[in-house]
């Protein structure tokens, strides 16, 4: 139980110790990310429960999650979404090279 | 079976070629030739799905054709089918042996030859995934790995053909359980390897098809 609590507590110094500008910076770059993707659903006319069940992503809370940037998208998620909605592969591969470049990190 | 799937015939007969009319013309895209010069630059320009040929229109040079295109080029020649009034066992035994599919003799008989084509057809439509296929408007896809060789055959052994997720896992993988999203993986990749040569696989209500760029919508 001690062992448990010391890991937890060692856990919150390491993710509180990561500079608050780098988290938000991360966070900057997946919203950027998922409002593409939003932005592409909507343009096809596509409900959140219609893309879900295309790419088996397992519920419409994650697809929101991933569109407004709150959590990070899987690569496999990445792929499923870009094929599904029909996106350029060409185009997606130089909007993370974009945002992941180190001018941008 | 759609009127897409396009059939060439060299023949200069001209009591024949209405029965090719009226007979594939109904269900298939039949263009006819009738000599060699017209038929050879057509081909390099497109490719048929299949060839109808009479060796009498130019029987040397559709002998050497056959025989340097399956040679030289390495390039999947279309399946071909020998009607001629030519009964002659070399002739035959040549044709065959080059990749001919079939040798009919002439006088043609309609219902013998909507069979055989309808047959060869089927055959073709379930061909293995295994002989690969990746010639697209004569251009080889370059770069392939083995997944993606079977992901690109299945779509162009079923041309203008709407392919499930679950039937193209099934095609390629067999038995093996896979995720959906480990094909979406290759399918990306795959695109990426297309569109610089004009292709694209779009998705439409979660099944797969294979698209030239230029009908691509834009999103």
């Amino acid at each position: 139980m001690t062992k448990k609590l010391d890991a937890s507590i060692s856990h919150q110094n390491a993710t509180s110790s990561a500079p608050p500008d780098v988290l938000a910076s991360e966070f900057e770059r997946r919203k950027k990310l998922g409002a593409y993707f939003r932005e592409a659903r909507l343009n096809a006319g596509l409900t959140e429960s219609a893309v879900v069940s295309g790419v088996e992503i397992e519920s419409e809370a994650l697809l929101l999650s991933y569109e407004s940037g709150r959590l990070a998208m899987p690569l496999e998620d990445v792929y499923a979404l870009t094929n599904f909605l029909n996106i350029a592969p060409e185009v997606i591969m130089a909007l993370i090279h974009e945002l992941y470049s180190p001018e941008n990190l | 079976m759609t009127k897409s799937e396009s059939i060439w015939i060299l023949d200069s007969d001209t009591s024949c070629i209405p029965l090719y009319h009226q007979t594939l013309g109904l269900r298939y895209a039949v263009e006819t030739f009738a000599d060699f010069n017209s038929f050879a630059s057509a081909f390099r320009e497109r490719t048929p799905r299949l060839i109808i040929a009479d060796p009498e229109v130019a029987r040397d040079q559709l002998a050497n054709f056959f025989r340097s295109v399956s040679v030289n080029e390495k390039k999947a020649f279309p399946d071909t089918v020998i009607v001629t009034r030519l009964d002659e066992i070399e002739l035959i035994r040549f044709y065959l042996q080059n990749g001919a599919r079939d040798y009919l003799l002439k006088p043609l008989r309609p219902n013998e030859l909507v069979a055989k084509v309808e047959h060869l057809f089927q055959k073709l439509d379930n061909r293995s995934v295994l002989i690969f296929r990746n010639n697209l408007d004569g251009q080889d896809v370059q770069n392939l790995t083995f997944r993606e060789h079977q992901i690109l055959t299945v779509f162009l052994n079923s041309p203008s053909r709407l392919i499930s997720r679950d039937e193209m896992i099934d095609t390629v993988w067999n038995k093996t359980m896979v995720s959906r999203k480990t094909l979406d993986v290759h399918v990306f990749n795959l695109r990426r390897k297309l569109r610089p040569i004009g292709y694209d696989i779009l998705c439409k209500d979660r099944d797969l098809y294979l698209s030239k760029l230029s009908m691509v919508p834009q999103a």
